[in-house]
């Protein structure tokens, strides 16, 4: 092979080399780009718990659903009735799941107090077991049934004695779940005894599981008494293998986002910081003014983005970072702000987010104009990063905030009064430049007919008048649909509607909101009218949602008029 | 800071929940990305300091190695074993390492193309294996919680970035010079210098 021909191949190589060498980053930048997230901070969706609005405390029913905040689209992932409950649900960092706390509708269990007390463990020894381990486990047992124990014995000391007290002990089961985001996959990685009665059972709403940050461990708590008496325990999702962590008072773990220290409250404010692997246990006597009578803001505990610092508010809002290698207390306070409410570390830039100007709004409402603002917690700098204005809320009652991870959307849920003034459970959100309600109600229901069972009827159309109001029927946009306008007390109402022939009657299924154009919507209308008559008068009957679906259930073949009663009848002429 | 993740936002999709927190500061880019930026600079300073790539494409295990490098990523870059951060940094750190051992001696070689003569000596791996095996190890330890780190890795990054463009562009610029220059004195239509061209 001569010089020139050397040349030649290993300049063809080069090429090649290259060639090959740029094509692959090509292809690995745009495989990248164009990869959608797993989960990305960004708020994008939402896993939320909802129940009926109207229900006050104690709802008949909880349903987890998955809502994507661009496309409006939302997924049920799981739910309960009767006295079942559902907690919060909580995504893992990695979004690839959603953990939540789930009790089934069942009677509680009636166990008895252990027999054999097994108050003496000590930190990592496991409790022991006795001969009587092939006897009906007791209470105690089930309660403190992790593996590795790192609680310290009083707290095993402290529920054997509460056990004792009583002749039974009531508790029941809650399981500890993890479900992907579209609902396919589901496991429940353990069922666990809670001590405690409706009380408990109805104040898990307010608590959900937390993640490690690695995604591989779950931590959650379980109550061993009645009020705030909890210890903290997590399971490894990949072996199962359970640890109980300490004692504490907070509804959701706090972990820090190194995964090495987990944090809670005794019952007396005492904080608590523990290392996850049980090596370390620290407890801080916090010089801090309770709020409300309880430990500082429980639900606004958190660490500093690097690890080191608890973050904790007093009643003045004002944040208190505990160096938990030295002690040390600094002091975060937003004079501009009067508040610092509902607080967040930024998962894009570890800055510090809040609601800012709670000091304005009465006791338990929240005030008109809210500001969300951010703080540097290295140099203390804030900044407003916008404000919104609320809207008129259902008895101007209170509204539950949450700031997204990155900062960039706030969240409230609240209940408001549609047209009808009737309570509606709704999501707002606001992201600096649009808000928007969604109406939460209508993703319990299940639809009660299906497009075949639509009809049009040409007689609706036209203007009738009531005794204290007018309406106006006109042919909707869509096929099969009705405008409805009418007018109350002076004041203007617009709504979609749709005619339904249901086991051999009528219906007319108003949709308050005229959303119609919602992907299945259309066959959850807000509420019922039955056609009784259209000649000579429109005689309209008002039925409730769940009675319909009770009546439709029982018919076997039709309605029987008598089936509906004659209750909120109204009769309309036709005027000219 | 704000205009580096600008830049790597047409790079990668930025999600910060896969993206490693430096003393508080968050990488503009994935962990994958970054490590196949960080595996690119460190590789970049490497050649540069070890001078080989201006002589000749790397020896063929270097070569073997790099393109198993290569194959790997599908694995890792599909999710198909993602077995966490730490493999996904390592994942791209031996991908930028392969690329820059591969596009550096080639952009070199092809740019050099006249001036270079037949030398093709097998030059010794050890140092190769070292500096792999270094690069393997980072994973290990990363990331440094100070913001010297943060600053140290956002230049290594933004270096890795730079030679990849900077070789592509070299070759590039070539490519057009010289059909330009084939064009300009050859004439676009001239039967006499294709067949020159072609009988080369």
């Amino acid at each position: 092979m001569n010089t020139q021909e050397v040349k030649t191949v290993g300049c063809r190589k080069a090429w090649i080399a290259f060639v090959a060498a740029s094509s692959c980053l090509l292809i690995y930048v745009m495989a990248c780009v164009m990869s959608p997230p797993g989960w990305s901070p960004d708020s994008s969706k939402i896993a939320i718990l909802v129940t009926p609005a109207g229900e006050g405390e104690n709802p008949k029913e909880f349903a987890i659903f998955v809502y994507d905040i661009a496309t409006g689209a939302h997924t049920l992932l799981d739910e309960v009735k009767a006295d079942g409950v559902l907690s919060a649900p909580a995504w893992s960092p990695d979004g690839k799941w959603i953990a939540y706390y789930k009790v089934e509708p069942t009677p509680s269990e009636q166990v008895s107090p252990s027999s054999e007390p097994n108050a003496t463990a000590s930190i990592g020894e496991q409790p022991q077991k006795t001969p009587e381990d092939t006897t009906p486990s007791t209470s105690a047992e089930e309660l403190f049934s992790e593996e590795n124990q790192m609680l310290p014995p009083f707290v095993f000391e402290l529920a054997e004695e509460r056990v004792k007290d009583k002749n039974d002990v009531e508790t029941f089961d809650v399981k500890l779940v993890i479900a992907t985001p579209d609902g396919k996959d589901k496991e429940t990685l353990q069922v666990m005894k809670w001590v405690g009665g409706d009380d408990e059972r109805q104040s898990m709403v307010l608590m959900k599981p937390t993640w490690s940050p690695d995604c591989k461990r779950l931590f959650y708590v379980r109550a061993i008494g009645e009020g705030d008496s909890f210890y903290i325990a997590s399971i490894d999702i990949a072996t199962g293998t359970t640890y109980a962590h300490l004692p504490g008072s907070v509804v959701a773990p706090v972990v820090s986002p190194d995964g090495k220290w987990v944090a809670s409250y005794l019952e007396d404010g005492t904080l608590v910081a523990s290392g996850t692997n049980g090596s370390v246990c620290k407890y801080f006597k916090l010089d801090l003014e309770p709020v409300d009578g309880g430990p500082p803001m429980l639900d606004f505990t958190f660490w500093s983005p690097d690890s080191r610092k608890i973050l904790v508010f007093d009643k003045d809002s004002v944040l208190h970072g505990i160096d938990i290698a030295s002690g040390q207390t600094e002091l975060y306070k937003d004079p501009d702000a009067n508040s610092i409410a509902y607080p967040v570390i930024s998962s894009t830039d570890k800055k510090l987010y809040y609601l800012g100007g709670f000091r304005t709004g009465e006791e338990g409402r929240p005030p008109q104009t809210i500001s969300l603002k951010r703080m540097d917690l290295q140099t203390k700098r804030t900044r407003t990063i916008f404000t919104f204005r609320m809207p008129e809320l259902h008895n101007d009652g209170g509204a539950l905030f949450s700031i997204s991870p990155n900062g960039k959307v706030v969240l409230a849920r609240a209940v408001m009064d549609d047209a009808f003034e009737k309570e509606r459970s709704v999501l707002i959100f606001w992201d600096g430049k649009t808000q928007k309600i969604v109406k939460t109600d209508r993703w319990l229901l299940k639809p009660l007919y299906g497009d075949s069972n639509l009809i049009f009827e040409e007689k609706l159309i036209g203007k009738w008048r009531g005794e204290d109001s007018r309406i106006t029927i006109a042919k909707g946009t869509q096929e099969k649909t009705y405008k409805l306008t009418w007018v109350e007390e002076d004041k203007e109402h617009h709504a979609a509607a749709n005619l339904v022939r249901l086991k051999g009657m009528t219906f007319l299924g108003v949709f308050i909101d005229e959303s119609l154009v919602d992907p299945g919507s259309h066959l959850l209308p807000d509420i019922f009218m039955r056609v009784v008559q259209t000649e000579p008068k429109l005689t309209l009957q008002a039925i409730e949602y769940n009675e319909l679906a009770e009546v439709l259930e029982k018919a076997a073949e039709s309605i029987r008029p008598e089936d509906v009663g004659t209750e909120g009848i109204s009769e309309f002429e036709r005027a000219k | 800071m704000s205009v580096i993740a600008y830049l790597f936002s047409f790079l990668c999709s930025q999600d910060a929940s896969r993206s490693f927190a430096i003393a508080g500061h968050l990488l503009p880019v994935c962990q994958r990305c970054a490590g196949l930026y960080l595996g690119m600079g460190v590789t970049f300073v490497y050649l540069l300091l070890k001078r080989d790539y201006r002589k000749d494409l790397p020896p063929r295990s270097i070569v073997y190695l790099n393109v198993a490098c290569l194959l790997a990523m599908p694995i890792f870059g599909f999710h198909l074993l993602d077995p966490g951060p730490a493999w996904r940094l390592w994942s791209g750190l031996v991908y930028g390492n392969a690329i820059v051992f591969l596009l550096a001696p080639a952009a070199s070689i092809i740019s050099n193309e006249s001036g270079r003569t037949a030398c093709h000596a097998e030059p010794s791996t050890t140092s190769f294996w070292i500096f792999f095996a270094f690069l393997n190890g980072i994973p290990l330890w990363f990331p440094a919680q100070s913001v010297w780190f943060y600053c140290a890795a956002l230049l290594l990054m933004l270096v890795g970035l730079l030679c990849a463009v900077f070789c592509v562009s070299v070759v590039t610029v070539l490519v057009i010079k010289r059909l330009f220059m084939s064009a300009v004195l050859k004439g676009v239509n001239n039967e006499y210098a294709r067949s020159q061209d072609s009988r080369v």
